[in-house]
This record gives structure tokens, C-alpha cells and sequence, in this order.
């Protein structure tokens, strides 16, 4: 039984907190304190390997439990950053250039004394001191977990433990809970900044994925140092060396490292397998000496010559012409423990240099530094001014190696010059302080930032509604505006042009309206007549122009809505996709639509979410006119609505009565009167040639149903004629509402879930 | 002297070549810049031409005779070392701590003429330094040479970067001054080089501090930058090995830079080279077909510089669809023939009529009702806006050749531009076509006069006959003339009534027909006349509007050739 499975099987136990009052338990989240268990009540800041005597101020005053010394200034701006050089060592802290590799080894040294005698006896022999430390670290090294594998976790009950301690477990489960409504969060519609949030997204998921979890989970892992820099920086030179033979390759071709090495005991080599390290990465073991892999493979170099409990990668650089190498090198950040960053003498002005220090900065993460290729004529003034400029970003305090130009031999720098870096990465493996103070570090930053930008995140979901909303505004508000323009076009007269007119015209002149009244022979005698040739040629000209009308309103509609979804980007990204989905087996390419993501993503999770995303597809072309079966639709409703007309006039027994006993009237040709007076005939701004003529069809209405009854159909006409076009231009609107539908409908408690999954990772920490 | 002379020839006819090629260039801004918005000409494309022009105008207006040469690179690539090697005196501070060089310097071999150059340039007066040609030898030759040495690009001072694009973009000749290690650099790469694309003959490239590799290294660094500046479109840039420390490769470069300076061609081929890249941006919103692709050969299929001319016809139909043209024509004719009857009309039929069927109008107190329906006449009835609108849509989706995005959009806007117009010029061309208030025509009257006759010819063959019965067969009249009293007339009375009344029938059936088929065509010459006058609206209103934005393209696309220089249409 290797100790890694056991760190590994059981369920992680327990991080701890330090002695950490709750309140102030999220800055040491992992600060295992290696002190002896009986001294609960030890001082705050007294961890062993961050001496507090190395950092005067913020012992026992900055935040109670603050376990992180090693991040002093920054934590501490009280205290001068130059002091901070180190991991918080004073011996050496104004160690001059020509000594200051050669200080390293006395950095540990002069640590304090809890410090110095767990280094001794943490040694990589194993020595079974464990028992000292009951609230067992989830930070122990491999061969410190030397316990029987078959220990059950519960052999540690919590009681055991004086400290109150991050539970891994429940850390693990708030991180859990936190990826779902990480994944789930919608980012539907395109908006200045969605495109960042969707980044935004992935990097905290891959955040989550590649480094927290599995930090969660293997605790025991070895600490992963990721070799950082620019092109030509000498980091493939630097990891040969650290290695002690050559396993990444050297060259002069820029940029030379193509797919990252990573080199680590053989012992430790199970830790990086497919199931465990960055699972999506595929990965060749190195078999010999040098061999580069082919572009994008991960190549795992086991090496004797490398200390236990560390593993060195070789990332590819961070500026050369070479995009994908940036993601790549981004993504191993994401996952590594600790950074060494490299530079050159030449580059360390560089912009991009100070881009990406200052993102690590910002990100909290565990960091160290080599200026390479120094000239060593010019060592020191070059060794100042980088200095400065450290100091100046706020970086004073980080471990800085110098690395003066030499001459490379079979991919290595001379072991002299190599051994402070060597022996500060053992070092590091070796200490528990150290090796806590570096996770610590790295880890408490993630999650640092998870503060600030998952709440962010949040933020996005409301606004996210809220552009969802604004498209379905600007699609009724169109379409209401439409029907009020129909209305008035149906009420003033307007509509009364054209055929129409000229067809009353053409049946009120000629005498045929009034053909149409009969005088009354005798009861119950009714002559039945024919429709008038003329009528029927009004009544038709009236459908038509019914239709036309209804669809110009709604062809004006569409284009109003996908011109202004248009000048949005939310719309326009809609349309966009619209666009590519109807243009058929024409994927999309460049980017994986939001739907697409996390459908895939929440079968990641093993949830099932597939969406149904076969929205009916439209093109925007097609949507910005008025939908193919509108005339049919409403040539329907308009011929529903003449009959209904009819129907009034049929069943009202409208005349009055003593019209009625006189004269019978053709209902057909009376409800086209009716209609012609509904429609606004005499309105004061209608038809030309109607102002002469007078509201006939008003007058005679009035003189066959009375002024009251007349008023009170003639309202119940529009109505009925306004519900018909309301009713098809309610589906017009749906075609616009499935188009937003089709994009997903964003779940409005996204937000509240994820400030909650994001605040109940606070509380496990 | 002769070489001179030609280069100057030379010299002159590229100088028009490349004024016409920028008069044309300026032209495609003006045509991009009334076309702008979404799916329009990008604004940083216009704004880039807008420079180029500005930048390219001044910089032919500036000194002909100097040649400025800048050469850039990233922090610590030795570009002042260069620059101090080049110019013989240590003009450009060289220094360990990064980054050095924060202003551009210039270096000036004869200061003849370059005042306004350098103001132009803004290289700060104390930066300027100046190489008398009175060095003689190496020196005269390089008359003429404006050498730059200009800030790191990529260090932390940001403001820097400003500066190198601005005067990367003033230069005629780039000199990249690039080392073993940071050769592939992003930094450069991205923001300058690939930018760069097509100016090979601008560009060079200089490997500068060879010291530090050894010759295979160098020759294998050199083959690997030439691979990376293939990929990035910069295939013929000259790649020069030096070393300003050990002096290796200065007279290669100092060659090179003769060469350009005597040349005097660097000013003119670096706008070039700029003006066929913004051309080539320009290129596709040109292209004849939807999807922006170059379609080889002869594109006249592909391409209308106008709308189908049976697209006026068509939308002549729709528009008199619109204003109800044919209903119209109906009603006028039933006006006229109502008309009509007052005059050829039997008054008799007339009376019948009424007296057989009772008149309901009447019976509910309408009267002024019938007044006024028979006030009702044809008139011009306007046009239905929606169906102008759906007719104009019709044209813009089906008949607007498919033109790639910008045109598309705004040949559709042109079909539509005066829609709102539409019918109310319509309504004013039929009211023009009708014929003038209720023409009644003189036969009518004549036939009223005659059926007045035999009107009259009846009521006298009436008051005969009575006159017969009552003194003829009563016996009364005697006395009376025979003519009144002989009841043997009696028959000749009712033969007179008889045919009055039948011939008042006849003649009002005849005319009545007749004026139906003057009515039938009078209609038709309105509605034919009707016809040309909604096809000259449409026309005027649609087609020429939409027309002439398919001129417009058509000047675009011709525009695009000139400016492209050597007949590429892309």
C-alpha cells in the first residue's frame, strides 16, 4: 500500500483552519499548523515556517490567524516591503545580489524554531512523527501519511482536534454545489461583457475542475511547480537543470518548448495520470532521453534526479506568436500550486512580463522569479532596477533567483548556478511550513477571487434577464404600435381609398344602394332578391383591402422588430444565430452557441440537460417579413368577420320600427352600409370626395336603425374586427417570442442560487 | 546621370499613377461613408482610408528627395546600437536597464528640404541630428536618408507603443530590428508585422546581435523567422544578419539603405503597398455576387446596374391595383351611363317605373338621401397605402438583383424611399387622368330634343285621339274641322301614339346602347391612360431611386479598379 492511496482513499480528513476564529478562518483556509496538538491556544501569526518575528507587524495584530506571512506586504502593507524577499526569513532579507542564492540555504534556517525542528524531522525517510500533529494535515506529504492505509477516517473523530479545521469534504460539496449554477448560469444574449462572463465562466470551471478538486482530492499530490515565462527565457534550460538531465527540449528556434514537459520522481508519477491531473489533457510518458511530444500533448518525465513531493512543468511561453501556447500555458497556471516565473535581462521590461504578474498577483497565487541571462558585468544595476520595478508592482516580496548568462552545457546551466533553485524547489517539497504556506497561499487565492467574481457572474444573470426582457418589450411594444395603427387606419377613414371607395362609389351612386331597400307588400311577403353585381364587388374589394392592410401591418411590424433587435447586440447575436442554424449542416464554428455549452456541460455533470434545441428554424430574412401563411390567415378572418357583420344585422332586427313595417332592406347589402360607416366613412379626414357627399351611409343607418343603435354597432364591428387582427398578430408575435425562446430561457433563480453556492463556499472554508 | 534621370521619369509617372489610384481611393470613402451602419462599411475601415489618404497627401506634398527609414523593435534588440553604428556618433543612448529608448530620434543625411519632413514626423527638436553630406565618399550617398530610431514598442511604457504606430505608419522604409530571443514575439508579430502583410517591399528585417549564436544557430534562426514571416504574407522581406556589437553586417544594411535612398521609390511604394491593402479591404463590398465570393471572368451576367425593366410595368399594375383603378373605371362608366339617361332616356319607361313600384326612399322621408347618393360621383379615390407597401416589398424581395450586404440593404431602401409619397402622387395622376366634371356630349341633347319630339308627337296623338272620340264619335264637334271630328283618323291617332311611344322606346335603346359602348370605351382609353401614369410613377418613384443606387455601386466597383491600380476586381 502506497500512502498516496490512503490520502487518497479516504475521504480527504480535514484541512485546517488554524486555530482560526471562524470569523477570520477564510484567509488560512488550509493552514494546516503543524504545532504540537496540545498548544491550542498558540498566538495567532506564530505558524511554524513563516517565523512571526519575520514579520513583526502582522503578527498577532492584521487579521487573527492569518497564516500567511508569506505574503507579508501584501498582506501587511505596514511592514517594509523589502523585508519580504524571502518566505518572510529576516536573516537575509537585504541580501545583496552577489549573496543571494547563496542565502537560500540559510532561509530555512533562520525560520523559527517549530519550523526548523518539523524540517528536521519531516525528512523524505518518513519518519513517523505524524502522530505529533492529530489534526493530521491534508497538506502532509505522500511519505508522511505513512499510517496504515486501512485506517478508516473515522479512527480521527473531529472531537480529536483542538482546532477548528476546514472540512475537505464539505469544502469538496460547496464546490460541487457551486459548479452547477456556475454551469448553469445563463449567458444567453449577447451584451458588452458577456463574451468576458462567458470566458469568465469557463476559467472559474476549469478553475474548479483542473486545480481545486483535485487539490480537495489528492492532498496528497505532489506540489506542482509550473515554470513560467517568456520565449527564450531558458525555461526548458532551467527545468534540464533542475532535473539533472535533459527532459524538455533547448533550442534556438522561438518559441522552442511546443508541448509541456513535466518532470517529477518516479514515485510520484501515478499523481499525474489521466484520471486525476487535468483529465481532458492527453499525455505521453517519456521513454529515454529527450523527447518532444507532438504539439498540445502533455509529456510526463519521470526523473530520479527529482526530489519527492514536487513536480516541475515546463509550460509553453506566454508571449510568442504562437496563440494556442497562451491558452495552454493559462490552463497549467490554472492547475499549478506554485509558479516560477522566468525572465531575461532583456525582457523583464517587457509589457506582457508585468501582464502576467500582475495577474498573478492579483489571483493571490504562491510565486517565485528568475531573471535569467543576466549579464554579469551588469548584474547588479540590472538586479536593482528589476528590483525596483518588483517593488513597484507590488511584488517586493517574492522569492527572486538570479540566473547569470552562462554557458549551457548538454541543455544545462552549470549545477552551481542551478542548485539555489534546485534546492529551494526540494526545500519547498520537503518542509511541511513550506509546503503548507504554498498551497495555502495558491488555493486561499483562488478562492479569494471566487469572491468577488462569482457574485460578478451573478451579477450578469440580472442583466441577462433583463436584455431577454428588453427583446420581448421591443416585440410587443412594435406590435401593439401596429395595432394601434390598424385601429386608426380602420377608423379614420384611411382605409376607405383605392378600390374600395371607388367601388361605393360606384354601388351608392348608380342607385343600386337604394335598389336595395324594398317597400314592404303585404306581411310575411318578402320579395327575395339577389345581391346586387356591384355590392358584391364592394364587399370584396373590402376583403382585399382588409387583407392587404392586416399584412402590411404585420410585414411592417417584423421589419421594425428585426431591424431594432439589430442595433442591439443581444438582438443582433440572435439573429445571428438564427442565421446559422437555418443555413443547414453549416455548424457553427467559431463559437459553441450558450445552449450548446451547457447542454455539454451539464452532461459533464451527468445531469441530464439536453436541451431540445431543434427550435424551428427560421432564417432572419424570412422573420423580418410577415410569416408565409398570414394572407391566408388573415383573408380568413376577414370573410369571418364580414360574416359576422351580416350576422349583426341579420339577427339585431335593427330597423326601426316604423321603418320596419314599411320597408325590408337586403341584409347583405346593409351590412356593407353598416361596415362602410364603421370604417369611418364620413370621418372628418376621410376619403376625398365624402365631405360633399355627406355621412351617407351614417344617415341612412340612422334612418333604418336610429342614431343610438347605429353608434352602438358600429363599435361592435371595430371590436370584433380589432380581436380578429389582434388575434393573428398575436402568432406574429409568437414567431418573434419562440425565435428569444430558442436562444433558452434563463432560470431568474440562477442568481439568487449562485450568490448562495458561492456564499456557502465561504462557509466552508 | 542617366539612371537618375530614368529613376526620376519613373519617378513622375508612378507619382500620377499613384495620385489617381488615391483620387479613386477617396472616392470609395466618399461612397462608404453614405453607407455605413451594421451591415455597412466599417468605420474603422473608412477611418483607416480617411488616414491613409491624409497620411499619403501630406507625405507627397513633403520632400520628394528624403527617404525616411525607421527602424523598430522590441525592448533591448539593439536598435539604438544600430542606429548609433549607422550614423557614426553616439546619438541614441545604449543602456543595460530596460527600457532605454523612450523618444524617437532621427538622424538626417542632408538637411536640405527636411525642415517640414521632420515637423511632420514630430521628432522633438533635440532628438534631431543632422549628417552634413560633406562627409563625402560612403556618405553622399546616403543623401537623403531620414533614419529613425524609435521607442520599444513592447515595454511597460505604454505611451511608447502610441508613438512607434504613429510613426511605423509615417515611415517609407521599415527596418525590424528583431533578436535571437525574442524574434517570434507576439508583440511585434501581431501588432506590427502581420499588419504589415504586402509590404514586403517596404519591410526589412534585421537579426540583429548575431554575436550570440553561432552560424549554424544563426542560419537555423534565420530559416525559421523567414518560415515565420511566410505565414504572415511578408514572403519577399529582406532578412539582414548584424551584429552592432562586432560591426558583422552594418555594410549590408548601410547597403540597403543606399539602395533605397537612391532609389527615392520607398515613399511611393509604401503608399502603395497601403493603398492596395485598404483596396483589398474594399474589395469585397464590390463583389457581384450575395455571399461576397469572386466569381472569375466576365461578371456582366451577375451583375445589373439596374431593376428588370419589366419591374415598372409590374408595379404600374400593383400601384393601379392600389388605387382601385378598374373599379373606378366601372364607376365612371355607371356615372356616365346614369348620366346619360337624363338626356336618351324614354321618360315614359321613367313613369312606368315609378308608378309600379312604390319608392321606399321617398316612403321613409329620404329625399334629400337620394339627392345626395345621386351626388355621388366617380372621383379620384386615393390609393391603400398597405397594398403600395406590400407591392414595394414584392419588388424588393424578388426583384433587387442579389447584391452583397451594404447594397442589398440600401437598393431595398431606395425601392422604398418615397413610399409615402405613392399614393398621394397617384391619387393626384388619376385625378388628372379623369375626364373633367360630368361632360354630357351634344348628341345627348339632340336626342333629348328628339325624344322631347316624340314625346311631344305622342301627347298630340293623344289629344287627337281624344279630340276624335270626344268631337268625332260624341258627335259634338261638328263644325269642327274634319281633322278633329272624322273618327275614321281615329286609328291614324292611336298609329301615331303607337309609334311615338315605340319609337321614344327605340330611340332610348338604341342610345342608351350606344352610350354603354362609348362609356365601355371611354373606360378602357382611362384605364390604359391610367395605366402609363401609374407606370410612369413607379418609375420615377422607384425604379430611378433604386437605379441609381446600382449606379452608384456600379462607380463604386469602377472606383475599385482604379484604385486597385492594375485592373483587379475583386
Amino acid at each position: 500500500m502506497t500512502e498516496g492511496q490512503d490520502a487518497a482513499a479516504a475521504p480527504v480528513p480535514h484541512g485546517g483552519a488554524g486555530h482560526a476564529a471562524p470569523a477570520a478562518g477564510s484567509r488560512s483556509l488550509f493552514a494546516e499548523v503543524p504545532l504540537p496538538a496540545p498548544v491550542p491556544a498558540s498566538p495567532p501569526g506564530t505558524e511554524a515556517g513563516s517565523p512571526a518575528a519575520g514579520s513583526p507587524a502582522a503578527g498577532g495584530t492584521g487579521w487573527p490567524g492569518d497564516a500567511q506571512q508569506h505574503r507579508g506586504p501584501l498582506a501587511d502593507p505596514g511592514r517594509p516591503a523589502w523585508h519580504g524577499r524571502h518566505e518572510g526569513g529576516p536573516a537575509d532579507d537585504d541580501a545583496a545580489l552577489a549573496d543571494d542564492n547563496a542565502a537560500l540555504a540559510d532561509d530555512d534556517a533562520a525560520a523559527g524554531p517549530e519550523s526548523a525542528g518539523h524540517a528536521g524531522s519531516a525528512t523524505p525517510a518518513g519518519a513517523p512523527d505524524h502522530q505529533a500533529w492529530p489534526a493530521s494535515s491534508i497538506w502532509t506529504r505522500a511519505s508522511d501519511a505513512g499510517r496504515p492505509a486501512s485506517r478508516p477516517p473515522s479512527a480521527e473523530p473531529d472531537e480529536d482536534v483542538p482546532f477548528a479545521r476546514v472540512d475537505a469534504r464539505k469544502l469538496e460539496a460547496a464546490l460541487l454545489g457551486l459548479r452547477h449554477p456556475v454551469v448553469t448560469v445563463p449567458l444567453l444574449f449577447e451584451a458588452p461583457g458577456v463574451a468576458e462572463a462567458r470566458a469568465e465562466r469557463v476559467k472559474l470551471l476549469s478553475q474548479i475542475d483542473d486545480y481545486l478538486l483535485p487539490r480537495l482530492r489528492q492532498s496528497g499530490a505532489p506540489i506542482l511547480v509550473a515554470l513560467v515565462g517568456s520565449t527564450g527565457a531558458g525555461k526548458s534550460t532551467l527545468m534540464n537543470s533542475v532535473v539533472g538531465r535533459q527532459v524538455s527540449a533547448t533550442g534556438i528556434r522561438r518559441p522552442t518548448t511546443n508541448s509541456p514537459v513535466l518532470a517529477c520522481h518516479p514515485d510520484d508519477m501515478r499523481w499525474f495520470a489521466e484520471n486525476v491531473f487535468l483529465p481532458t489533457l492527453p499525455r505521453v510518458r517519456q521513454q529515454g532521453l529527450a523527447m518532444p511530444g507532438r504539439d498540445g500533448l502533455l509529456v510526463l518525465a519521470a526523473s530520479d534526479g527529482m526530489p519527492k513531493g514536487v513536480a516541475v512543468l515546463d509550460t509553453p511561453d506566454i508571449d510568442s506568436v504562437v496563440q494556442a501556447h497562451h491558452d495552454f500555458a493559462h490552463q497549467f497556471l490554472d492547475a499549478s500550486d506554485l509558479w516560477l516565473f522566468v525572465t531575461t535581462a532583456r525582457r523583464y521590461a517587457d509589457a506582457a512580463v508585468w501582464e502576467m504578474l500582475k495577474d498573478a498577483r492579483d489571483r493571490g497565487a504562491a510565486l517565485a522569479l528568475a531573471l535569467s541571462r543576466v549579464p554579469p558585468a551588469a548584474g547588479l544595476e540590472l538586479t536593482e532596477h528589476f528590483d525596483a520595478m518588483l517593488e513597484a508592482n507590488g511584488l517586493g516580496d517574492i522569492r527572486r533567483f538570479i540566473i547569470p548568462e552562462t554557458v549551457i552545457t548538454d541543455a544545462q546551466l552549470p549545477a552551481a548556478i542551478a542548485a539555489p533553485v534546485r534546492d529551494w524547489l526540494a526545500d519547498t517539497a520537503r518542509r511541511d511550513d513550506r509546503r503548507v504556506a504554498v498551497l495555502t497561499q495558491t488555493m486561499s487565492g483562488v478562492l479569494d477571487t471566487f469572491r468577488s467574481r462569482v457574485p460578478a457572474l451573478a451579477a450578469q444573470v440580472a442583466s441577462q434577464l433583463e436584455l431577454r426582457e428588453q427583446l420581448r418589450q421591443v416585440v410587443d411594444s412594435v406590435f401593439t404600435a401596429s395595432l394601434a395603427d390598424f385601429d386608426q387606419a380602420t377608423g379614420d377613414g384611411s382605409l376607405l381609398r383605392g378600390e374600395v371607395l371607388a367601388r361605393w362609389q360606384d354601388f351608392a351612386g348608380t342607385g343600386d344602394l337604394l335598389r336595395t331597400l324594398q317597400v314592404r307588400r303585404g306581411r310575411g311577403r318578402q320579395k327575395k332578391q339577389r345581391m346586387p353585381a356591384r355590392a358584391a364587388a364592394l364587399k370584396s374589394a373590402l376583403a382585399a383591402s382588409m387583407v392587404s392592410l392586416v399584412t402590411a401591418t404585420a410585414a411592417h411590424a417584423a421589419e421594425l422588430v428585426v431591424s431594432d433587435w439589430q442595433q442591439e447586440p443581444a438582438g443582433a447575436g440572435l439573429l445571428a444565430d438564427l442565421g446559422s442554424a437555418s443555413s443547414a449542416g453549416d455548424r457553427r464554428t467559431a463559437a459553441v452557441s450558450e445552449a450548446d455549452f451547457v447542454a455539454t456541460a451539464l452532461a459533464d455533470l451527468g445531469l441530464v440537460g439536453g436541451r431540445d434545441t431543434s427550435a424551428d428554424s427560421q432564417d432572419p430574412a424570412a422573420l423580418a417579413r410577415a410569416s408565409a401563411g398570414l394572407a391566408a390567415a388573415a383573408e380568413r378572418a376577414v370573410r369571418g368577420w364580414q360574416e359576422h357583420v351580416l350576422q349583426l344585422v341579420t339577427e339585431e332586427k335593427v330597423t326601426k320600427r316604423s321603418i320596419a313595417r314599411v320597408v325590408s332592406f337586403d341584409e347583405e347589402s346593409l351590412a356593407l352600409v353598416l361596415t362602410m360607416g364603421a370604417l369611418g366613412y364620413a370621418a372628418p379626414d376621410g376619403p376625398p370626395g365624402s365631405d360633399e357627399s355627406g355621412a351617407v351611409p351614417q344617415r341612412l343607418l340612422e334612418s333604418l336603425f336610429g342614431a343610438g343603435l347605429m353608434r352602438d354597432l358600429g363599435a361592435r364591428v371595430r371590436l370584433d374586427l380589432r380581436q380578429r387582427v389582434a388575434d393573428l398578430l398575436g402568432a406574429e408575435v409568437h414567431r418573434f417570442l419562440a425565435v428569444v425562446d430558442s436562444a433558452g430561457v434563463p432560470d431568474e433563480s440562477a442568481a439568487a442560487e449562485l450568490v448562495q453556492a458561492g456564499q456557502a463556499l465561504e462557509g466552508a472554508r | 546621370m542617366t539612371a537618375t534621370m530614368t529613376a526620376q521619369l519613373a519617378d513622375g509617372t508612378e507619382r500620377a499613377g499613384l495620385s489617381a489610384r488615391l483620387t479613386a481611393l477617396s472616392e470609395l470613402v466618399q461612397i462608404g461613408a453614405e453607407r455605413t451602419g451594421p451591415d455597412g462599411f466599417g468605420d474603422d475601415l473608412l477611418t483607416a482610408a480617411g488616414d491613409l489618404l491624409t497620411r499619403a497627401g501630406e507625405r507627397l506634398m513633403l520632400s520628394a528627395r528624403h527617404t525616411v527609414v525607421s527602424l523598430a523593435g522590441g525592448t533591448g534588440s539593439g536598435k539604438s546600437s544600430l542606429f548609433n553604428r549607422l550614423s557614426g556618433a553616439d546619438f541614441s543612448t545604449v543602456g543595460i536597464t530596460r527600457p532605454v529608448t523612450r523618444e524617437a530620434h532621427a538622424c538626417v543625411w542632408g538637411v536640405d528640404g527636411s525642415g517640414p519632413l521632420m515637423e511632420w514626423l514630430g521628432v522633438p527638436r533635440r532628438y534631431r541630428y543632422a549628417r552634413a553630406s560633406a562627409l563625402g565618399g560612403g556618405e553622399q550617398s546616403m543623401d537623403g536618408l531620414v533614419l529613425l530610431d524609435l521607442p520599444d514598442h513592447d515595454s511597460v511604457m505604454g505611451h511608447a507603443t502610441d508613438l512607434v504606430d504613429e510613426l511605423v505608419g509615417l515611415s517609407d522604409l521599415m527596418v525590424w530590428v528583431l533578436d535571437p530571443q525574442k524574434y517570434a514575439d507576439a508583440a511585434v508579430h501581431r501588432r506590427f508585422l502581420v499588419p504589415l502583410a504586402g509590404h514586403s517591399e517596404v519591410v526589412a528585417v534585421v537579426l540583429n546581435q548575431a554575436d550570440l549564436l553561432t552560424a549554424g544557430q544563426i542560419e537555423d534562426c534565420v530559416h525559421d523567422l523567414r518560415r515565420l514571416l511566410d505565414s504572415e504574407d511578408l514572403p519577399d522581406v529582406q532578412i539582414l544578419v548584424t551584429s552592432a556589437k562586432t560591426g558583422a553586417g552594418i555594410e549590408d544594411l548601410r547597403r540597403l539603405l543606399i539602395e533605397t535612398v537612391t532609389a527615392r521609390h520607398a515613399a511611393i511604394a509604401r503608399i502603395s503597398a497601403d493603398v492596395d491593402k485598404i483596396v483589398a479591404r474594399f474589395g469585397p463590398y464590390g463583389a457581384p455576387a450575395a455571399d461576397g465570393s469572386v466569381v472569375e471572368g466576365d461578371d456582366t451576367d451577375l451583375y445589373q446596374d439596374s431593376l428588370p425593366t419589366a419591374v415598372a410595368g409590374e408595379l404600374g399594375s400593383d400601384f393601379a391595383g392600389a388605387a382601385g383603378v378598374s373599379a373606378i373605371g366601372d364607376a365612371l362608366r355607371s356615372a356616365r351611363e346614369l348620366r346619360a339617361l337624363d338626356y336618351v332616356g324614354w321618360p315614359v319607361s321613367w313613369v312606368v317605373e315609378r308608378l309600379t313600384s312604390p319608392d321606399p326612399v321617398r316612403k321613409i322621408r329620404l329625399g334629400r338621401l337620394w339627392e345626395e347618393l345621386r351626388g355621388i360621383t366617380a372621383g379620384p379615390s386615393g390609393a391603400q397605402q398597405a397594398e403600395i407597401d406590400n407591392a414595394l416589398t414584392r419588388v424588393a424581395d424578388e426583384r433587387v438583383p442579389a447584391l452583397r450586404k451594404p447594397w442589398s440593404r440600401t437598393v431595398r431602401a431606395a425601392v422604398r424611399s418615397r413610399a409615402e409619397e405613392v399614393p398621394g402622387v397617384i391619387g393626384d395622376e388619376i385625378g388628372a387622368a379623369l375626364p373633367a366634371g360630368a361632360v354630357v356630349d351634344r348628341w345627348w341633347r339632340l336626342v333629348g330634343v328628339v325624344q322631347g319630339l316624340l314625346l311631344g308627337c305622342v301627347f298630340v296623338g293623344l289629344a287627337w285621339l281624344i279630340a276624335l272620340l270626344i268631337l268625332g264619335a260624341g258627335g259634338v264637334g261638328s263644325g269642327m274641322p274634319k281633322l278633329f271630328s272624322d273618327v275614321w283618323l281615329l286609328p291614324w291617332s292611336a298609329v301615331m301614339i303607337v309609334v311615338g311611344l315605340g319609337a321614344g322606346w327605340l330611340t332610348a335603346r338604341v342610345c342608351t346602347r350606344a352610350v354603354s359602348d362609348a362609356a365601355e370605351t371611354e373606360r378602357e382609353q382611362l384605364l390604359e391612360d391610367i395605366r402609363q401614369r401609374m407606370i410612369t410613377v413607379a418609375r420615377e418613384m422607384v425604379v430611378d431611386p433604386a437605379d441609381r443606387e446600382l449606379a452608384e455601386l456600379d462607380r463604386f466597383r469602377a472606383a475599385l479598379r482604379v484604385a486597385a491600380g492594375d485592373g483587379f476586381v475583386r
